[in-house]
């Protein structure tokens, strides 16, 4: 996932790009949020990008560095959505929070995605199944303790 | 029932699903003070006025620009819709089925050819920076326990200088991005697409030597300093099998991708994987820029959970110099048998003088 430092780059990133093609945003409001989102979602994947370029170039230049797994998010509250959300697959994850959490109709998140509505559909079922299982487990644990 | 109608139920449900286990998952902004709308509409309502009666103005004198722009948009969307996810290579003598079966020959007489022919080239210029550009495609994929696959594909041209203090410039244009379903993301909502990055990396970060301090025409010799570059026998054993021919090709890959390599150093080294096992031939081949090459593979340590990998080296039958790699994953349910999860062609590579390029 984006790292807290880097989120508010991307949003900063996200905003100026809407102010920039503020001419062509689209006037409703809806629609509006779509086109914001659709540009957030690609500076989120040129992030990845960007991380998937560092591991390249350090792979290269230091073969047998060790990544120490970050740990974040076992000192997050463990009834924290995002820390629920983060369980999920990232395609899932961002096709779960833009419809159920932003609310965008399931048009405008496909636009955002750029998938199909029938892809969007496979991913939010794919979300619903994995967190049925992963809330089924916590209850469960939570009896137990 | 639409597809628009099952995305809505399926959201509806999670909603529902959260809800029952105490959690609200809406997440929508907070209403903005009058203050802060204010703010924004000072900020954009001004430039959209501006920039919409420039456009009125502008618009006439542009038609036949438009009209050339559109099509060279038309030719450039269609060049770059061949870029989708690669298709595996065909190879003249074993599959990638074969390889992963373990029936795949082992190369080692095509390789002491390949050794034979390095060595017979004339001496090439030495002097210099390490100057190498190559063409790459970097993917990531992600299958979910039902199987679903995700790929982000990044084609990469790369120019990468080694300076004499040892300091490396690398220049990476990401020129047709793709998005997480393999198509070509819409320049028109992401302006930063096919933007050049370049990495300033400090003195002392690579030696602009090493390549040509190698052994040559000793492939024991060879085979010893390819392993040490990886921290050596225990470490490479400790891999697991194949891990001796996995650091030699680590190795490899990290001379090439650096410099270029002196022919009787490719001699040495193509002399050190022929004495191996674990190294597999896959014959002739075209490589991803069209240069004819012979491939060999060695198979990745297995690892747990890993699905499994095959690293493989595409040589110029001709010049004994190593030509592209790629890395293929096991995927029997695929027509190749595999899915190249990346791959990098060199196209130029040369010492170049200091501060000519990329400084």
């Amino acid at each position: 996932m984006v790292d807290h430092a880097s989120v508010d780059d991307i949003v900063a990133e996200t905003f100026t790009i809407v102010w920039q093609r503020w001419v062509d945003v689209p006037v409703e409001p809806d629609p509006r949020r779509a086109w914001a989102f659709r540009v957030a979602h690609h500076r989120v994947q040129h992030w990845y990008e960007s991380k998937q370029r560092d591991v390249r170039l350090h792979r290269r230049l230091a073969p047998a560095r060790t990544d120490v797994a970050d740990h974040a998010g076992e000192v997050v509250g463990e009834n924290d959505l995002a820390t629920l959300l983060a369980l999920l697959p990232p395609s899932e994850r961002e096709a779960m929070w833009l419809v159920v959490s932003a609310g965008l109709s399931p048009t405008a998140a496909a636009f955002v995605l750029d998938c199909s509505p029938s892809a969007l559909t496979s991913r939010l079922a794919r979300a619903r199944q994995r967190l049925a299982v992963i809330l089924a487990d916590r209850a469960e644990r939570e009896v137990t303790r | 029932m639409s597809d628009i109608a099952r995305a809505q139920a399926e959201a509806d449900a999670i909603a529902a699903l959260l809800g029952t286990h105490g959690f609200d998952p809406t997440d929508s902004p907070a209403p903005l003070a009058p203050a802060d709308e204010a703010l924004l509409e000072r900020l954009v309502r001004p430039r959209r006025d501006r920039r919409r009666v420039l456009l009125q103005v502008t618009s006439a004198a542009c038609v036949a620009l438009l009209a050339l722009v559109g099509i060279l948009g038309v030719q450039s969307k269609h060049s770059a819709a061949l870029a989708g996810p690669p298709p595996t290579l065909k190879f003249g003598t074993a599959s990638a089925q074969e390889l992963f079966a373990g029936t795949a020959p082992s190369a080692s007489t095509e390789l002491r050819r390949l050794a034979d022919v390095a060595a017979a080239q004339l001496p090439a210029n030495e002097v210099g920076s390490p100057h190498v550009e190559s063409y790459a495609w970097y993917s990531t994929s992600e299958t979910d326990t039902e199987g679903s696959t995700t790929t982000v594909v990044q084609p990469v041209f790369q120019s990468l200088t080694v300076h004499p203090d040892g300091s490396v410039t690398s220049t990476e244009d990401r020129s047709s991005g793709m998005d997480v379903n393999g198509e070509i993301v819409d320049r028109a909502v992401d302006p930063t697409a096919g933007q050049v990055v370049t990495d300033e990396l400090p003195a002392g970060t690579l030696d602009p030597t090493w390549a040509r301090s190698l052994p040559r025409n000793d492939p024991a010799a060879m085979r010893t300093a390819m392993i040490d570059k990886q921290g050596g026998d225990d470490f490479c054993l400790s891999l697991g099998d194949g891990g001796i021919p996995y650091c030699m090709l680590v190795t490899t890959q990290d001379m090439y991708y650096s410099s270029p390599v002196p022919s009787d150093v490719a001699a040495s080294a193509w002399g050190a994987f022929a004495d191996e096992q674990g190294v597999y031939l896959l014959g002739q081949t075209v490589d991803r820029v069209g240069r004819l090459g012979v491939a060999v593979a060695v198979l990745e340590p297995p690892a747990e959970g890993v699905t499994p990998r095959a690293d493989i080296m595409i040589i110029s039958p001709t010049t004994g110099q190593l030509l592209s790699w790629e890395w293929i994953d096991r995927a029997p349910s695929e027509p190749g048998g595999a899915i190249v999860s990346a791959f990098q062609a060199i196209t130029s590579s040369e010492f170049i003088k200091p501060g000519t390029a990329g400084s």
